[in-house]
């Protein structure tokens, strides 16, 4: 609505004579603004937002038709309830039917009727209001702030009241205030918004109106302040501080001078927001103003948000890959497929710009699956151009888990182009876990059991919960870029890192660190026993055709699919005799242990084997098992377990993958298997067998605990210790860092009955570290508590998890 | 200027061609932007556009812009050529272009009788 109090009405139809006389009949009532087409209609609308208060739209239209329009709006959750009366002239049953089912409200014919247009449209928006009534609640509970609807109700009337005077909106946003929930608990979590409310108010004076726009974010409608000094801000934050939880709260402030009165106030508690965004880019700055250069990123935004499905349809959006690479070899074993707009007029876009708002209005999930149809079409393309194919994953926004059609239609493109499942890898986010933990659990179960492997992407990126890592099965971890990042300059982030990869490798899951720039930080990182990285150091992200020229000229080299991918009928049993040809190469340059093995009923010996699977012994077994029967070195459970593997692999032609237990000079070493079979008759059959020894790293399940916040503490904070606990032996293994800060070996005996005098725990905190180390001792994980040694204090916790199999447990302990 | 609209408007009425009272009650009794928009719509390039779609048998391009002007010619009250309009419209839409082609050249004779009325308005 105008000053005038005229509310507005958008005229859209591509004939001016229409408009004309459609302008004509409303003008006494109405304020009319026009648009040609579907395009500019919308341009109006995002410019207007909701104070448009219907919509009268002509079907047939060039550049945009009415469809369209309807299936745009329909999306933006604001303007969907803006309501739309479509101008029709006598069209097919069809016709009108299409256009209600994609939300019009109504129909007018032609030729117009003035008294039954306007009694139409009054209707319409009345029933609008109406219920948009009945949706106010005035006041939210928590904090006595008025609710978003009524802020912006009372915040006008209160403008309107002393029209002359000048007005700012605040906003106010908690930052992190989900981490508080979450490791917190709601209860807290909502004491300290009621807490943080008060102070808001005391801070800008009661005499203003306050509003709760969502969770976490204030905002507050006042008359002008000249010059806002730093401290009015600050001191708030510091009184915010003395809120007894133990991380350190911080806040966003954005203000928005009102220098235009005839937009809708929504708008102008919007532009504050975005003013935080501005704040947030200059960390000087306590708060930020709104500008007009915010106001050109808005139009922007809209510019994108109107040509975004008219770019996918012509297909201006463009899948590039990012080499995943070995980096011992520094080969290339898989690639990252992410999206590039190529727009035919502004040129390459940056997906940083268009990303977020896609995820913001839902258009991401039709370019996450057009990115999937892409990638598992690239994949068909090898497979018939006879080039090895390699896994390439596709990134699943946070958004995509909310679509209950996902699996179904990432299962869709593997089965159109009929492409083996495990070439797709799925990369998903772990700030859907904060947003949504269930919901995203269900999804990568889902996912998973259809055979698709799981990449946790950004991991570390902010929140890095334990709890997710044992609830979300995923397969792989992909460090964030910000550990590398400084990892140079500052100890503490290598230590995380090298921590994230131990746990990575404790868990069993693979680990690719992302961001790779500099030879320095591939050092290290293969210093940590990182496998795989991705980065500008291997490839930046390039055009398929690039990339497709670029594996020609690095060969690749991952034996380990090779192995897996061979016919079965490739390996020529004289090939491995004489040892001969790519399979000797193989053989011998493997980095794993492989071994040809004959497989008879009653025996199992070695028929050729490279140097790393002998490794696998002691120097004094290593002459016996050349010769030996291995089966001897099983107990009969577990030969049958493997010979059960082997017959299964030869009927069906397939491949196994086992973990064995080993009993090797009386000890249990456990050995994975995975095998394919090269021979098979009724007597005997011929295996290939690519050994590991995991009796440290099987599979583990770890315990649920409750242990939250952690790692999120120790990333916050920029430090943590920690060191390893074996409860079967009784013996704790500790890092460098820890060993030094505790004047320690790296190696402590009977820990569990000596560690309160090994670590020196003041006499205070006896009790509660004899109970964490308890807790270890018997394989459970505990929350944090506060421990007090002779002149420093940490937060311990304890994180254990248990191997299926043998029942063995180990512990972490992380001081923080 | 009130005058000359009454002028203009006896003019309109003396074709024959325009519903000149129930028209006008439309616009809100706005006589000049009544005859305003009859100027307009002499102007219009779909009748142009319309023709050209004819010849190239281009039956897609002529129902969009027989769709458009369709609409319009009911709003001013056109309703003898609307009829017609309405007719042609229908059997585009039906696929039977053999039968519109033929019936067209009724309609474009009309339109042409139109412009060349609505040119001497000034």
């Amino acid at each position: 609505m105008l000053a005038t109090g005229k509310k507005i009405v958008l005229v859209v139809d591509d004939n001016f004579i229409n408009r004309q006389i459609m302008c004509k009949i409303l003008q006494d009532d109405y304020f009319t603004v026009q648009a040609a087409n579907g395009r500019e209609a919308l341009n109006t609308l995002y410019e207007y937002g909701d104070s448009i208060s219907a919509i009268l739209l002509d079907i047939f239209m060039p550049i945009m038709n009415g469809y369209k329009f309807l299936e745009i709006i329909k999306e933006d959750p604001v303007l969907a309830s803006v309501p739309i009366i479509v101008c029709t002239q006598n069209e097919t049953e069809e016709i009108e039917m299409q256009a209600l089912k994609m939300g019009a409200v109504d129909f007018l014919s032609k030729p117009y009727n003035p008294p039954i247009i306007r009694q139409r449209i009054a209707n319409m928006i009345k029933l609008r209001e109406t219920s948009a009534f009945i949706n106010t609640v005035e006041r939210d509970s928590l904090t006595g702030m008025y609710s978003k609807e009524a802020f912006y109700a009372r915040a006008k009337e209160f403008m309107a009241k002393e029209s002359e005077k000048n007005y700012d909106f605040v906003a106010i946003d908690l930052n992190d205030f989900k981490i508080v929930n979450d490791m917190f608990g709601e209860k807290i979590g909502d004491e300290l918004l009621a807490y943080w409310s008060k102070i808001v108010i005391d801070t800008f004076g009661e005499d203003n109106i306050y509003g709760r726009i969502n969770g976490d974010v204030f905002a507050v409608c006042m008359p002008r302040i000249e010059n806002y000094s730093n401290e009015i801000f600050t001191q708030a934050v510091s009184r915010l501080n003395s809120f007894d939880v133990q991380i350190v709260l911080d806040v966003s402030f954005g203000i928005y001078r009102v220098d235009d009165d005839t937009i809708p106030v929504s708008l102008m508690c919007d532009r504050a927001i975005l003013a935080i965004k501005n704040g947030r880019n200059d960390r000087s700055k306590v708060y930020a103003f709104y500008d007009e250069k915010l106001k050109e990123e808005l139009w922007n935004s809209q510019q994108i948000i109107s040509n975004m499905r008219e770019a996918l349809d012509k297909e201006q959006f463009k899948v590039y890959l990012q080499a995943k690479c070995d980096l011992q070899s520094e080969k290339i074993v898989g690639a990252e497929a992410l999206i590039r707009w190529i727009h035919p007029e502004k040129g390459f876009m940056s997906p940083a710009d268009f990303v977020p708002l896609f995820e913001k209005n839902g258009f991401i999930t039709d370019v996450d699956l057009f990115v999937c149809d892409k990638v598992c079409a690239l994949i068909r393309s090898w497979i018939d151009e006879g080039i090895k194919p390699i896994p390439i994953s596709v990134n699943i926004s946070r958004v995509d888990i909310y679509n209950p059609n996902l699996k179904d239609s990432i299962v869709s493109f593997v089965k159109k182009y009929d492409i083996p499942v495990k070439y797709l890898h799925i990369e998903i986010t772990e700030t859907a876990y904060t947003e949504n933990a269930k919901q995203l659990i269900d999804t990568v179960i889902a996912l998973r059991n259809e055979g698709f492997h799981i990449e946790m992407d950004d991991f570390g990126s902010g929140y890095s919960s334990l709890n997710m890592l044992s609830e979300v099965p995923v397969d792989t971890l992909k460090l964030d870029m910000g550990f590398l990042r400084h990892q140079t300059e500052d100890g503490h982030n290598g230590n995380i890192l090298n921590f994230v990869i131990n746990l990575a490798k404790w868990l069993d899951l693979a680990v690719i660190a992302e961001g790779i720039e500099l030879k320095e930080q591939l050092d290290f990182l293969k210093s940590l026993g990182c496998s795989y990285g991705q980065g500008y150091y291997f490839s930046k992200p390039i055009p398929i055709e690039e990339f497709n020229e670029l594996r020609k000229s690095m060969e690749e080299q991952d034996y380990r699919e090779i192995l897996a991918l061979k016919d079965y009928s490739d390996i020529k049993l004289s090939e491995i005799w004489t040892g001969s040809s790519d399979f000797n190469k193989i053989f011998n340059e493997y980095i794993g242990a492989l071994v040809v093995a004959e497989f008879t009923k009653k025996s199992l010996s070695v028929v050729r084997a490279n140097e790393v699977f002998y490794n696998l012994f002691d120097e004094s077994e290593r002459d016996k098992i050349s010769v030996a029967n291995l089966y001897d070195y099983m107990d009969d459970e577990n030969k049958k377990k493997l010979i059960n593997a082997v017959d299964w692999a030869a009927e069906n032609k397939s491949t196994f993958n086992i973990t064995i237990k080993w009993n090797i000079k009386g000890k249990p070493v456990f050995m994975r298997e995975r095998g394919r079979i090269i021979s098979a008759n009724e007597e005997r059959t011929i295996v290939l067998l690519d050994v590991e020894d995991v009796s440290e790293n099987v599979k583990l399940t770890e315990e649920k605990a409750s242990f939250s916040g952690i790692l999120e503490f120790a990333i916050k904070n920029d430090g943590i210790l920690y060191f390893s606990y074996y409860p079967e032996n009784d013996i704790a293994l500790l890092d460098e860092r820890t060993a030094e800060e505790f004047s320690l070996p790296e190696r402590l005996e009977n820990f569990s009955q000596e560690a309160v005098e090994f670590m020196g725990v003041d006499r205070r905190s006896k009790t509660d570290f004899e109970e964490i180390v308890e807790y270890a001792k018997a394989g459970k994980s505990k929350s944090p508590e506060i421990v007090y040694f002779k002149n420093k204090s940490y937060k311990i916790g304890v994180y254990s998890i248990k191997n299926e199999e043998t029942g063995m447990s180990k512990s972490v302990f992380i001081l923080q | 200027m009130a005058k000359e609209d009454d002028m203009l408007l006896s003019t309109i009425e003396s074709w024959g061609i325009v519903d000149v009272d129930s028209t006008l009650r439309r616009f809100c009794g706005d006589k000049e932007l009544f005859v305003f928009c009859i100027k307009e719509f002499a102007k219009d390039e779909n009748f142009e556009r319309m023709k050209i779609g004819f010849e190239n048998k281009n039956y897609q391009e002529a129902f969009e812009t027989a769709h458009m002007l369709k609409g319009v010619l009911v709003n001013l009250g056109m309703n003898g050529i609307y009829n017609k309009v309405y007719n042609l419209v229908e059997l585009l839409r039906a696929g039977k272009y053999s039968e519109a082609d033929t019936f067209k050249n009724e309609v474009l004779q009309d339109f042409e009788d139109f412009k060349r009325k609505a040119a001497m308005l000034g």
